[in-house]
């Protein structure tokens, strides 16, 4: 328990999906199943960047099994419109064409038609059997080569945003950001030290186990049902909707278990194809990616190009800061530019900020968002550089950040004042961390960093309902990704004051409650908790008046307390406390059945900040890294339920150590990816970690009724400087390009070493 | 023909009717059977959500076929049970210490930590690591399920009980749209071979399940050749150990530790548990890959490939096994039947070293081994064999002279260290470039120098 304030809040209780998921009962994506469901199959482009002269589908057509067919002729035209996308934005325009290719295909793995067949192997033939001609068009993987003039454009119509006046020309940049607080160039003149570092980061996968899976069924009448892993699926009945022309309360989307989005589940991209084959063949559909699918087609998180420059005094006070960012959009424009431009120097209270983002197409799948999008990127540069600062001033990391920190009342280059937030005090609760006071082992070097997180609010609907018995039941509608389940359960149950056993928390389909954004930006337990607080203060309200009636008094001299209505003083009467069992019991004679709603736009969502302590090693001769020591801490407002506050921060933080050490998308000549696969797209196992260590600090969010604050996305923004910043110290080499795999380290090594003669 | 393939699943006997002996178990326990626990992560071995216990070993389903269980006693995740009837001890460990997070690595899990039980090790941090080696996790950053794994390890429930008949071990050949033919004895695979040189020979079948699961091929007709005795025997002898082709990894780790420590800290890092229950050292051999991880080690300890066909049988030196990429000695009637294997002498330095990004479940970017017969302080004869420098594995004949005869010293060694670059031209490729590995092998020589002058012994504990 955290506070001792709280019965329930700051338990360790049973989640409500543990037994499910470690007895195999748990339905993911790809176990929903229908009578007589054909399984469909997608045809994906070879090439990274064609125009597609002519599709023929007759042969596949023909192929016994075969029961529909579909081709982007099948989807219609959309508008050149934004839309919100989970955490990022999309344009409906490109969105149906990366969902099925038109008039080019823009990256390897591009959709360019879809069958569905009696069998998978038949599916597979079928796909075989499309005969497709294409104009190969030269390519560009790069950010920074496809940002040069004369690079291949991949969208004749592309006009930079941004920038005055508006280029005439189209090209590969399809957006420019500024966002500035002070005078950058002013503020630099009174620096008295000035360090300037330039860094590359490479595309990485989410890497969820579970492959995207759907089951679509369209009846003759109409109605569309459709089950499917994703983290909105609400969003999933937005996108079907409105790219395939069905009204929306024609479909109905009901989430399975989620086995791991991280924000790649944000996007649709099997499920409308399953819609229309469903429709085309008057059958159930089936649709699940393969591995190599999932890493060749489906969202990863962009790479990219950070620059930055620091302007200190010789205190290590930070007078001046520049960032300029470039990321991979992929295939259509809508990188997380806008993120991760924010985010970097939000950990910081400094007077003068200037922040520039490209936002940059070129042939590579669309990215999607991947925890904190857009901020490990930002982070990696910037608490990079501020450990060359520290190491050039001779100062402690940690003193530096404190130095420099920011605290309730900093204004942010982006806009908005920080109200109550605890970087302070997590930088604190580090110094004094048994792990920072103890030297790292010999041999082994330690390296810091920090990480920032806004945090999101937005729609949320929930329901409470009374059954019979007095036990509860609480409906939202945001797929769990991370325990928010048993979060939701633990609110409801410590606002109603019972047992946390009566309380069972449902995640309805879009058809039964009220719409939900997605579950994305860590808004989960902030903003469904919120609108879960509401709905089970709406259904006291109601049993307020229900003992009202029963003993004949006025509602208002009814009071909700431990689980029980009172009388709210002795005026009012002597009665009994009625509980919610008796209350449900006699509900039929006071009014019906017993509920509760809530619906919001949540807001003041309360930003996250985190730091990270890690002690590493680097073999000389191979390059490879051993971590000793790891301890991640982070601000999370109120830790509702500990245990998955800390497995948050450590899986977090594990991706973080992937991102550093190994894991990249690799190109070859080609522009096809070498690596689709978990054989050598390299995620940490076990061994390659030491037991992480969660360091939680609570510092509550004043905006909501427990103090939450989001506490997924935090933790993955830190790792990739850290562990830069530890083999930096290690080696001393400032290494500025990710991944630092053993053969780039190798590589370091022996260009910094002197050459031994060898005779 | 058409006998069906029988096995026990989760405690009772199941008769596989209608079911092409090549079909996945995977895809036959998630379609047919309809046990959807066990999940698809991958369909190729690297991530361990279709973990089963086969014989109480754990073993990937996705890249096991049906055809290769007939016989076996496998359990899933549905057939786990603890006393009384509730979740298993490892089951309610997991929910307990939040080893779950979005919980589709979690079947494969418990099925690896159940196996780890069954095994009886002691729980350290490092065998916990090697039994989740072959196991991603995306959600949890492993800890917790490490915690879980610790806490449950020393007290395995009984799984369910096998029925009391056992399935018969005959020669079977099962048909569906692939033949799958199951020998019991040399003759029978011999004849079999020579009358199908193209049939697939299948041992454990983690490289060619590969082709099944993950690229979707249907063979025409299989030869399991697991079965066959003369292929399955082991034998250590003073000098040196004998190791029939189609012994699994798992069969030969004990003997290799006892034997030669090298040989099997090596073997504990290829692939995972669940490629090792399976994997056979005939199989690494077949597969004849430039980065397959026992052919330098058989190189530098100068192994003897017995070799048979209808037309006889011969011994082949490894050093003539090789022949080009993916490319062997072996006749097309041929099969390997055992691998004479002299083991290094007390005076003699045998190491072997195998380079990745990660430590478990890795393609090796360098293989390299090394034996040096040593007679006061001057290199007598010097082995030095490597993977991933080559399109084959190869040993290094101008570094090996190099050594031959000169002491062994740091300058010899440097020498030696040159003359790597006239042996190879190493692959090149994503996993990684030829500079590096060419540099890390040339690093490796003079790790074993230092190490055998007793300087880097802190250099191993990486
Ligand atoms: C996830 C994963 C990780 C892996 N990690 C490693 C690793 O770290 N290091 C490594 O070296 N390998 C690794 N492998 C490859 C593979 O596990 C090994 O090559 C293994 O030894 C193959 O043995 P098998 O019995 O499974 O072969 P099978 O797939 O059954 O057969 C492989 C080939 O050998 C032939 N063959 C089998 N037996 C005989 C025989 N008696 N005579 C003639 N030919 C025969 C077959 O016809 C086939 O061509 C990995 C594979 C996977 C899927
Ligand atoms: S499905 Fe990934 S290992 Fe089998
Ligand atoms: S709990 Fe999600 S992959 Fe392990």
């Amino acid at each position: 328990m955290s506070t001792g304030k709280y019965k329930w809040i700051g338990t360790r209780v049973d989640r409500p999906d543990g037994a499910d998921k470690v007895t195999g009962r748990a339905r993911f994506g790809a176990d929903f199943n229908m009578p007589g469901q054909l399984i469909g199959r997608v045809l994906r482009s070879p090439h990274a960047h064609a125009i597609i002269k002519s599709v023929d589908t007759s042969a596949a057509e023909k192929l016994p099994g075969v029961k529909a067919v579909v081709t982007a002729k099948d989807l219609p035209e959309q508008p050149n419109v934004i839309v919100p996308a989970g955490e990022m934005q999309v344009n409906l325009r490109d969105i149906t064409r990366n969902i099925l290719a038109r008039e080019k295909v823009l990256f390897e793995g591009h959709p360019i038609a879809a069958v569905a067949a009696t069998t998978d192997a038949i599916a597979k033939q079928a796909v075989e059997l499309i005969k497709v001609e294409y104009e190969v068009l030269p390519h560009v993987i790069d950010v920074t080569e496809a940002m040069k003039p004369g690079a291949p454009v991949l969208h004749d119509h592309l006009i930079t945003e941004g920038v005055k006046p508006a280029p005439t020309k189209a090209s590969n940049i399809a957006k420019r950001m500024d966002n500035t607080k002070g005078d950058f160039e002013a503020g630099l003149k009174q620096a008295e030290i000035v360090v300037e570092r330039e860094y590359t980061t490479q595309a990485v996968h989410q890497g969820y186990i579970e492959p995207h899976a759907t089951l679509a069924s369209a009846a003759e009448d109409g109605q569309v049902q459709l089950w499917s892993t994703t983290q909105g699926h609400f969003q999933v009945r937005g996108f079907v909707s409105r790219l395939l022309g069905i009204e929306t309360s024609q479909i109905r989307v009901t989430p399975s278990e989620i086995g791991g989005g991280f924000g790649g589940k944000t996007v649709v991209y099997l499920e409308p194809i399953a819609v229309r084959l469903s429709q085309k063949s008057g059958k159930p559909v089936k649709m699940v990616m393969t591995r190599e699918e999932v890493f060749r087609a489906s969202g990863p998180a962009p790479g990219g190009t950070v620059r930055v420059k620091l302007g200190a005094k010789k205190d290590g006070t930070i007078v001046a800061a520049e960032c300029e960012i470039a990321l991979q959009a992929g295939a259509f424009p809508g990188s997380p530019l806008g993120p991760a431009c924010w985010t970097s120097f939000a950990c910081y209270d400094i007077p003068n900020i200037k922040v520039v983002g490209f936002d940059v197409v070129s042939n590579r799948p669309k990215v999607a968002a991947y925890r904190a999008p857009g901020a490990p990127i930002s982070a990696w540069g910037v608490e990079s550089t501020l450990d060359v600062l520290a190491l050039e001033l001779g100062m402690d990391p940690i003193d530096l950040r404190l130095k420099n920190a920011a605290k309730k009342g900093t204004k942010t280059s982006y806009g908005p004042t920080f109200d109550t937030i605890g970087f302070v005090e997590t930088l604190e609760a580090v110094k004094k961390s048994a792990h920072y006071k103890t030297p790292p082992k010999p041999g082994y070097a330690r390296g810091v960093a920090a990480g920032f997180w806004f945090n999101v609010g937005a729609d949320s609907s929930a329901a409470s309902h009374v059954a019979e018995d007095g036990t509860v039941t609480v409906i939202s509608g945001n797929p769990d990704i991370g325990g928010s389940r048993a979060s939701l359960a633990l609110m409801a149950a410590e606002e109603l004051g019972v047992d946390y056993s009566k309380v069972r928390p449902i995640i309805a389909d879009t058809s039964s409650i009220g719409f939900n954004f997605v579950t994305g930006g860590s808004r989960v337990t902030f903003a469904t908790g919120l609108a879960v607080v509401n709905s089970v203060r709406d259904m006291i309200r109601e049993l307020k008046v229900r003992a009202a009636k029963t003993w004949g008094v006025d509602p208002d001299a009814v009071i909700w307390e431990d689980g029980v209505a009172k009388p709210a003083g002795s005026n009012v009467g002597e009665f009994e406390p009625l509980t919610l069992s008796q209350l449900a019991a006699t509900a039929g004679k006071t009014g019906g059945p017993i509920n509760g709603h809530a619906q919001l736009n949540a807001q003041g969502a309360g930003p996250g900040f985190g730091v990270h302590v890690v002690d590493l090693k680097v073999d000389r001769d191979t390059g490879c890294v051993h971590i000793d020591r790891y301890t991640a801490a982070q601000d999370v407002g109120t830790a509702i339920h500990p245990s998955y506050v800390e497995g948050q921060i450590q899986g977090g933080a594990v991706q973080g150590i992937g991102w550093a050490l190994n894991e990249e998308y690799i190109y070859n000549a080609k522009g096809r990816l070498d690596n689709a696969g978990f054989l050598d797209y390299r995620m940490p196992v076990a061994s390659d970690l030491p037991m992480i260590d969660a360091l939680v600090v609570e510092v509550p969010n004043p905006h909501h009724p427990y103090g939450v604050r989001g506490v997924g996305e935090v933790p993955i923004v830190p790792p990739l400087a850290a562990v830069g910043n530890a083999v930096a110290r290690s080696i001393n080499i400032r290494m500025t390009d990710l991944p630092l795999s053993p053969p780039r380290l190798s590589a370091a090594i022996d260009a910094a070493t002197p050459k031994m003669a060898a005779e | 023909m058409g006998e069906p393939i029988e096995i026990v699943l989760n405690g009772a006997r199941r008769r596989l009717d209608g079911v092409s002996p090549a079909m996945t178990l995977l895809d036959w326990l998630r379609g047919p059977a309809r046990l959807t626990g066990t999940k698809e992560g991958c369909a190729e071995g690297d991530c361990g959500a279709c973990t089963v216990l086969v014989d109480r070993l754990p073993v990937n389903a996705c890249l096991a076929v049906v055809g290769q269980m007939h016989g076996r006693v496998i359990h899933t995740v549905e057939g786990l049970r603890g006393a009384d009837g509730a979740p298993h001890p490892v089951q309610r460990a997991l929910a307990e210490s939040d080893g779950t997070q979005c919980g589709f690595c979690t079947p494969g899990i418990v099925m690896s930590a159940v196996a780890f039980g069954c095994g009886g090790e002691e729980p350290t941090p490092e065998t916990i690591h090697d039994a989740l080696a072959g196991n991603l996790c995306r959600c949890t950053g492993y800890r917790p399920i490490v915690e879980a794994v610790a806490r449950c390890a020393r007290s395995p429930e009984p799984l369910p009980p096998a029925p009391a008949v056992p399935i018969d071990h005959e020669a079977r050949t099962f048909d569906g749209p692939t033949i799958l033919h199951a020998p019991r004895a040399l003759a029978e695979l011999l004849r079999l071979r020579a009358e199908h040189p193209d049939a697939w020979l299948l041992a454990g079948g983690t490289d060619l399940g590969v082709r099944v699961s993950h690229d979707r091929e249907v063979p025409g007709r299989v030869i399991h050749v697991v079965g066959v005795p003369e292929l399955n025997g082991l034998a250590a002898h003073p000098d040196r150990i004998e190791i029939g082709a189609a012994t699994t990894y798992q069969r030969l780790l004990p003997i290799l530790t006892n034997h030669v420590p090298p040989f099997a800290e090596m073997i504990r890092r290829l692939g995972s548990r669940q490629i090792r229950s399976m994997g056979t050292i005939g199989g690494n051999l077949g597969t004849a890959s430039p980065i397959g991880d026992t052919s330098p080690v058989l190189l530098a300890l100068g192994a003897t490939l017995h070799l048979a066909s209808i037309r006889g049988r011969r011994a082949v030196a490894i050093d003539d096994f090789f022949l080009g990429y993916r490319e062997t000695a072996l006749a097309p009637d041929e099969v390997i039947v055992s691998i004479d294997m002299r083991l290094p002498s007390a005076d003699e330095i045998f190491h072997v070293d195998k380079v990745s990004k990660r430590r478990d479940q890795d393609i090796s970017a360098v293989l390299g081994a090394y034996k040096l017969g040593m007679v006061d302080g001057i290199v007598r004869e010097a082995r030095l064999a490597y993977g991933g420098m080559a399109a084959i594995p190869a040993r290094a004949p101008h570094a090996e002279a190099t050594l031959a005869g000169a002491p062994w010293t740091e300058a010899t060694v440097e020498r030696a260290v040159a003359a790597l670059a006239r042996d190879f031209e190493p692959l090149d490729d994503w996993r990684a470039s030829a500079e590096y590995r060419l540099m890390v092998a040339g690093n490796l020589l003079r790790r074993l120098y230092l190490r055998s002058a007793g300087v880097a012994a802190e250099l191993d504990a990486l």
